[in-house]
């Protein structure tokens, strides 16, 4: 933490810097997405783009929290309480993912007013028979 | 109450308070918005349709982007400012930090405003695939007024009714002075012949007169040569020449007298003719009004037949503003000038039923009585009974007597529609149907305490799980049920109206929950049977997308192109009433201008696939199937001419691609060497900077397609909104929360910068403390961005 004058002074350079270097990268994604040269994997959006914006996107994610939000010298109770909440949205992608696997479904044609009907065999949204 | 270590930190955590509260909720807004993102990853993992990647314009988000990473520096100068106890730094740091936030919300509303005003529509097809091409653009809104378009505003739609009324006027009128003119004709020859005619009588006469002494003359002449006696000393020669004189004078008196005869002869035939003509020259006077109008007549005549539009309307005001009245009443009554709604569905409505197991939405009552006027009525089909409760409790009637007693009459056949009738019969109706409930409980009641008095049915639990299945139950509850439809009230659920004559309803289609030809519901289950008249969705069209055609047919293991190709979108005849010309086929082209825009997108098409080749790669389903507004506008400049296109689309290569792609064997070289069109023509695609573009396409600098499609047609239609699919439900989700915590975060930093002099003046360690925890909030608004940013712009 930059308490005293000095590295507040020494720290606006650093936050300075970051900040063009956040819009560096942002001009980087807009080029990967929109030039043909920088382009990679299949012609148009494809899994390589979807990778390489994450990335860019993480990048400069983290270099928000670590210098603009001070991770790079904070205290452990921030450190734990951030993760949770990372842990938890990692949860809440799980848990939408695990509804996702019930056969009990919306949009199921085989739902009689919302309640299971186990006469009739379960399909997914897109109607095929599931297990 | 003082809160605790605001300023200084706490010796166990190493924190002053605040900034653990910050990161604590910081880590619930990390939650928040990982599940938001984890639902945009299955919603877009699982969509059933072609996901809209890379659909949104980029150039308000990077803009956007670049704002909030500059407000993120800003803040944190601000801070540092404060640490360092600069005041006037922090001052013009914090206020830069808030132009950005309100940069950043007055573009994402450019944005959304487009989104709300840009429409989709998917259309309903039959075919393989049911169709399923959509059509992006704006809705024309306002009125029909003939064949044009114009604002529902009062003044507009007069002058534009008046405008058209007067051209039918003009029409009529020049008729009318072309058949006033052949009646004066007819007039004027008809005065001349009786003129003529009593000349001729006249002149006769006299000479009749004439001839007639002549006649006398010559009998007296006769008779005195012929009494002369010759017979003595008369000689021979005086004798001869006596007869001769004789048989002179009475040659003479016959000539005269044949001449008289035919003299008279012609005056009675003059006579009986002069009549004739007069009632020819009556006629023609009638038709034209009597003698008196005739002189005003026939100089106006003789205006309205070569008049110009504007003399026209100055005589149409001086000599007959009744008969322009008429005239336009008449053209609006027999169809001349259509009057209607752009964006409404139109009904020709003779039947109209309300539901009274729900409140009746008064506003469209409202609508639907405004709209009939005074021209029609809107009258109870037949009279409402029910069974009067009072009356049955008095039990001096049977209830089929009950039925037809005076009190039992809620409502005449031939009440007139109105929102209290409505309600009066919606309160009969809810209390009878509450009576009948109590009844239908009562029996209900009763046969369940007298099976559970019938042996074997004494536990309660065994009771309510077995019973029901048991034909002891069953047999008694039909019992019951006869009985119950002997003592219930069973009042009618729905009134019907006629509506005499039947009058034409507009409806939005928004209030509209399903419709046919025949008739259709309204939201609150009001349903109306009749016609559905020609009322087409109108559209300027900006996009192209048979992207989910293509999927299906993929699916259906077809061939997308002639799945697309027969489309109705690619099909149909320009219908084209209202709107700008230009669709129409010139020589023998009857493909309409959407076939147009695909081929000279297969041209286009045609020449990208073979340069990605060079490259080993292919067009994706995006470039191939989806049509966008920039590409429609380059094809329109190029005429729609394939070739042109694709010579325009080779001279945007690099010299040596366009050769290789020449050389593939898949251009038409002799149709692009006679391209024509002009010299060096490119196709001119927007690019990311170009600001008639800069949230989407543009319909005030651009006048796009239009397209007329039928009512039955419009298979699902939507702004851009959550309705239309679930890209823009979680786009519209994540932004929307964004942009509160933009707001909110803009909120908090604008109160330390209005607020904080007195802090800093007595504390300014804190007020740097509370910069910092608004400033660590205002980091992760930007950091959510920064996410939000490639997943909805760029992906």
């Amino acid at each position: 933490m930059a308490d005293s004058i000095a590295e507040v002074q020494k720290a606006k350079k650093l936050y300075m810097f970051i900040g063009l270097l956040l819009f560096f990268f942002t001009v980087v994604t807009v080029m990967v997405a929109t030039v043909e040269a920088l382009d990679f994997g299949e012609h148009g959006f494809d899994k390589a783009d979807a990778v390489i914006g994450l990335l860019i996107a993480a990048f400069k994610a983290s270099l928000v929290m670590i210098i603009f939000m001070h991770l790079n010298h904070e205290r452990p109770l921030v450190y734990f309480v951030y993760i949770l909440g990372i842990v938890m949205a990692f949860f809440c992608m799980w848990l939408i993912g695990w509804a996702k696997t019930d056969p009990i479904q919306f949009g199921n044609p085989n739902l009689n007013d919302g309640f299971y009907n186990p006469d009739k065999p379960a399909t997914n949204v897109h109607g095929e028979a599931s297990e | 109450m003082e809160i605790p270590f605001v300023v200084n930190a706490r010796k166990d955590t190493g924190l002053f308070n605040s900034k653990v509260g910050i990161w604590l909720f910081l880590a619930s807004e990390v939650t928040l918005f990982g599940g938001l993102f984890s639902g945009y990853l299955f919603l877009r993992l699982y969509a059933d349709y072609p996901w809209p990647e890379r659909t949104l314009p980029v150039l308000p988000g990077l803009i956007n982007t670049f704002v909030l990473i500059g407000s993120s520096v800003t803040v944190v100068f601000a801070w540092a400012a404060l640490k360092m106890r600069e005041w006037k730094k922090f001052q013009i740091y914090m206020a830069i930090t808030l132009l950005c936030a309100a940069l950043f919300m007055v573009l994402k509303g450019v944005e959304y405003s487009a989104k709300f005003g840009h429409q989709g529509v998917q259309i309903e097809g039959d075919g393989p695939v049911q169709g399923r091409e959509i059509v992006e653009g704006h809705i024309h809104k306002g009125m029909v007024v003939g064949d044009r378009i114009v604002d529902a505003e009062e003044d507009s739609v007069n002058a534009a009714v008046e405008e058209q009324a007067l051209a039918r006027f003009k029409e009529m009128m020049q008729d009318e002075g072309a058949a006033l003119v052949a009646f004066l004709t007819d007039l004027q020859a008809a005065q001349a012949e009786t003129a003529k005619l009593e000349g001729d009588l006249a002149k006769t006469k006299t000479v009749l007169e004439s001839k007639e002494k002549e006649l006398a003359t010559a009998k007296e002449t006769w008779e005195g040569i012929s009494a002369k006696d010759l017979s003595g000393d008369a000689s021979e020669k005086e004798k001869e020449g006596h007869e001769k004189a004789v048989a002179a004078a009475l040659e003479s008196y016959d000539t005269l007298e044949k001449t008289v005869f035919v003299l008279k002869g012609n005056i009675e035939s003059f006579a009986q003719s002069i009549p004739d003509s007069r009632l020819a020259i009556r006629r023609v006077k009638a038709a034209l009004g009597g003698t008196e109008t005739q002189a005003t007549v026939v100089p106006e005549a003789e205006k309205i037949k070569d008049a110009d539009e504007a003399a026209l309307k100055a005589l149409a005001g001086a000599i007959d503003q009744e008969k322009l009245k008429a005239a336009i009443t008449k053209d609006l009554e027999s169809g001349q000038v259509d009057l209607g709604y752009a964006d409404k569905v139109a009904f020709k409505v003779s039947e109209l039923s309300f539901v009274l197991t729900r409140p009746t939405h008064d506003a469209y009552v409202d609508q639907i009585l405004s709209q009939a006027g005074d021209n029609h009525t809107i009258t109870l089909a037949k009279p409402y009974r029910v069974v009067d409760v009072d009356e049955l409790a008095e039990g001096t009637l049977r209830r089929e007597e009950l039925l037809w007693s005076e009190r039992a009459l809620k409502a005449e056949r031939g009440a007139e529609l109105s929102t209290d009738l409505l309600d009066d019969l919606e309160g009969e109706f809810l209390d009878a149907r509450s009576y009948d409930q109590s009844l239908s409980t009562e029996f209900l009641r009763a046969s369940w305490e007298w099976v559970r008095q019938q042996d074997g049915f004494s536990e309660d639990e065994k009771l309510a799980t077995y019973v029901v299945t048991e034909p002891i139950w069953t047999d008694r509850r039909k019992e019951d049920e006869d009985k119950l439809k002997q003592l219930k009230l069973s009042a009618s659920s729905s009134v019907t109206f006629n509506v005499d004559p039947p009058m034409t309803l507009f409806l939005d289609p928004g209030d509209l929950v399903k419709f046919d030809s025949k008739g259709g519901q309204l939201r609150d289950d009001t349903t109306f049977s009749g016609e559905l008249l020609e009322s087409p969705m109108i559209m300027g069209v900006d996009a192209l997308d048979f992207r989910h055609t293509a999927q299906r047919a993929k699916v259906e293991g077809l061939d997308p192109l002639p799945v697309i190709e027969g489309t109705w979108l690619l099909t149909h005849k320009a219908a084209h009433h209202h709107g700008d010309a230009g669709e129409k086929g010139e020589g023998g082209d009857d493909r309409n201008e959407f076939r147009k825009i695909w081929d000279s997108h297969m041209a286009w098409l045609n020449v990208e696939e073979e340069r990605l080749k060079l490259k080993e790669r292919t067009p994706t389903d995006n470039d191939r199937f989806r049509v966008n507004w920039d590409q429609i506008l380059a094809y329109r400049d190029l005429g729609y001419d394939q070739a042109r296109i694709t010579a325009a689309a080779l001279r945007d290569l690099d010299d040596e691609v366009a050769t290789k792609v020449k050389e593939s064997g898949k251009i038409d070289l002799e149709a692009v060497a006679n391209a024509g069109g002009e010299e060096g023509e490119r196709i001119k695609r927007t690019g990311l900077f170009d600001l008639n573009g800069f949230a989407g396409a543009n319909h005030k600098a651009y006048s796009f397609p239009h397209l007329e499609i039928p009512r039955e047609k419009v298979g699902f239609e939507s702004t851009f909104t959550p309705k239309w699919n679930t890209y823009y439900a979680i786009y519209f989700t994540i932004t929307g929360l964004h942009g509160l915590h933009v707001i909110g975060g803009a909120l908090v930093l604008g109160y330390y910068l209005f607020f904080g002099r007195k802090m800093y003046e007595s504390n300014p360690e804190w007020l740097a403390n509370r910069v910092e925890i608004g400033g660590l909030f205002w980091h992760f608004v930007d950091l959510v961005w920064i996410f939000l940013f490639p997943i909805l712009y760029l992906m």
